[in-house]
């Protein structure tokens, strides 16, 4: 019977178990395999990451140069991330927000940001 | 490879199986393999002390096989979920659960394998 | 002769982790017969295995089950491995042994709460999975995630321990062990647990073995059986005994399990302080030929891969044949002449894991 009043003194006075989530975040560990982002200009389009992914959610087109994924097949393995010859690809170390929309993830490489910088430097040196 | 494989055929598989139940194995499982030429395998494993012994046999479709779940109460599931999956029929069951045990209706032997179709390019 | 009415123990049943039906048929409070039926949750892995390659097939294979999903895919690629003659390194084979032995004490540690919360003590349901966490913060701070952690290939693993992990993780250990003792008291020596599981659901030692029970079932009837002891993946090099109690009822598995809790604590520590340095993994070359049996003890008991390869990249076929699988019998007999009241908590000690029986 004294134990019980030992446990409950302890109780009263203690700090809570819990966490209070959403002030409070749990942080998470380092390495850990969070969801997938590409740097898209370092990218050759190869398509070794749409050949090894086991859950069939990467679509590479080499001619209109994009790079889709399907968010909602991807089991975040990282077996695209280890594979890829350029290591494009970074695994962020957090999960992406709920949403209510279903939204593919496609990036696509520029072309016209050559073109753009050779007119900012024909500019540039029209004013001086 | 296998260890301790033997090849057998179907008559004589009751009386090797009550030889192995006499001298102390245990039942693990029963695998069954689809040839794709028409024929079906299905090899059933025992053990004893950590080493397998494996009996082999081979049927072509349609043919019943004998069931050995009188010797050995355990091989009642496997058998019903080999009849479920791969459509071969097995006299004498325990408890038959004729083809509902773990699919419906809908689906009819879904692990045969299916005929391959050869298109020709231009075609 | 009593009057008979037929009770499903329905696939929805608040004390199941997953739907599993058995028919009871009671005569006056007694059951006499119980038929179970399955297919609830198959997906068919089986014939997915065969339209993948021998690299996918590890990511398919890994999640047929959710809490023994290391030694899924330990046991698929030690029989690609024996197929094609890979060697693999000494410290991929220690690594794999402290993953397997965490993956252990998660099971062992959602079957304690959930046996409590079948005869009711939910206090004690709730402390066993708060240190359950403790263990799943270790998976995530070593291999990146908390429950499916992916870290086999065929040829070794893929991500290293360094030295400020394996501190982080003895450290974790010793709170899990000062935790678990609180709690060994409270399952083990109170008055009225004990009055709900002594007795109940016995099976001696022949029955066991002819019904083909394995794991800790079997150990608990008395039957020396623990295929770790075959010496598979470093456990050869390290010291222990199978527990084995001889009862044969609840009790017995209870305390097979525990003990068994403060065994895999104990075969980490070894393992983290014999593993050599050197690499992890070897690089492998070509497609396998030919077929192979490997087994692999399970959490839950002892766990068969038949695989067929025939030289191209895909697998002619892949057999599993799960521990819950090779239980089910043993609890259709155990079932027999029990009251109607005990019978969520014998279907519980099984430890039904029933998206691996039916994949």
């Amino acid at each position: 019977m004294f134990g019980m009043v030992k446990n409950v003194l302890n109780n009263l006075f203690s700090k809570p178990a819990t966490r209070l989530y959403p002030k409070e975040k749990r942080p998470f560990f380092k390495g850990t395999r969070g969801s997938l982002e590409i740097e898209i200009d370092k990218c050759i389009f190869c398509g070794i990451c749409q050949r090894k992914c086991p859950a069939n959610a990467i679509v590479v087109d080499r001619n209109a140069k994009m790079w889709q994924l399907n968010q909602y097949k991807c089991v975040l393995c990282n077996v695209c991330v280890e594979s890829c010859p350029k290591k494009c690809l970074i695994s962020k170390e957090q999960f992406n927000a709920p949403t209510t929309y279903k939204e593919f993830y496609i990036q696509k490489q520029q072309e016209q940001q050559l073109e753009q910088e050779k007119e900012a430097k024909v500019a540039g040196a029209g004013k001086q | 490879m296998l260890q301790n494989l033997k090849e057998i055929q179907k008559e004589d598989l009751r009386k090797e199986v009550f030889e192995l139940k006499s001298s102390g194995h245990r039942f693990v499982t029963a695998t069954c393999i689809d040839l794709g030429d028409g024929r079906f395998d299905i090899i059933y494993h025992f053990d004893k002390n950590y080493e397998l012994k494996n009996l082999r046999v081979t049927i072509e479709n349609g043919e019943k096989m004998p069931s050995i779940s009188d010797i050995y109460f355990a091989a009642v599931f496997v058998e019903n979920e080999i009849k479920d999956l791969f459509g071969i029929d097995f006299e004498n069951l325990l408890i038959d659960y004729e083809g509902k045990f773990m699919i419906t209706d809908e689906l009819y032997s879904p692990m045969r394998k299916k005929p391959v179709v050869k298109v020709k390019k231009g075609e | 002769m009593g009057k008979r009415t037929i009770v499903p123990f329905g696939p929805q049943h608040p004390v199941l982790p997953e739907p599993l039906q058995l028919r009871l048929v009671l005569e006056d409070e007694k059951v006499v017969e119980a038929i179970p039926a399955i297919g609830y949750v198959h997906r068919g892995l089986e014939k997915l295995a065969e339209e993948k390659d021998i690299n996918q097939n590890i990511y398919v294979v890994e999640r047929v089950c959710g809490i023994c999903s290391f030694q899924q895919a330990l046991a698929y690629c030690q029989g690609i491995e024996e197929l094609m003659g890979v060697e693999v390194p000494e410290r991929a084979k220690y690594l794999r042994v402290i993953w397997a032995e965490l993956h252990r004490l998660h099971s062992h540690h959602l079957w304690l709460g959930l046996l409590a919360d079948a005869f009711g003590f939910e206090s004690l349901f709730m402390q066993c999975w708060r240190n359950r966490e403790l263990v799943m913060d270790l998976m995530e701070a070593t291999a990146g995630s908390r429950v499916i952690i992916s870290t086999n290939i065929i040829g070794g693993v893929r991500r290293d321990i360094d030295e400020e992990k394996q501190k982080f993780i003895l450290d974790n250990l010793a709170k899990l062990e000062e935790e678990l003792k609180k709690i060994e008291g409270a399952f083990l020596n109170d008055y009225t647990v004990k009055k709900r599981l002594v007795g109940v659901g016995v099976l001696s030692k022949e029955e066991a073995y002819e019904l083909g029970c394995v794991g800790p079932m079997a150990r608990a009837s008395g039957i020396n059986m623990d295929l770790r002891t075959t010496g598979y993946a470093a456990y050869g090099e390290l010291d222990f005994e199978p527990v084995v109690e001889y009862d044969g009822d609840c009790y017995a598995r209870l305390k097979v399990r525990l003990k068994e809790c403060y065994q895999s604590i104990d075969l980490i520590r070894q393992a983290i302080s014999k593993m050599p340095e050197g690499e992890i993994s070897t690089p492998v070359k070509g497609f396998p030929n030919g077929e192979v049996i490997s087994r692999v003890e399970q959490p839950r008991g002892e766990d068969v891969y038949y695989i067929k390869a025939n030289g191209t990249k895909n697998l002619e076929r892949l057999r599993i044949r799960t521990p819950t699988f090779a239980n089910i019998p043993a609890l259709v007999k155990m079932l027999q002449g029990v009251d109607f009241a005990e019978v969520p908590m014998l279907v519980l000690t099984i430890d039904p894991c029933i998206s691996c029986t039916e994949r």
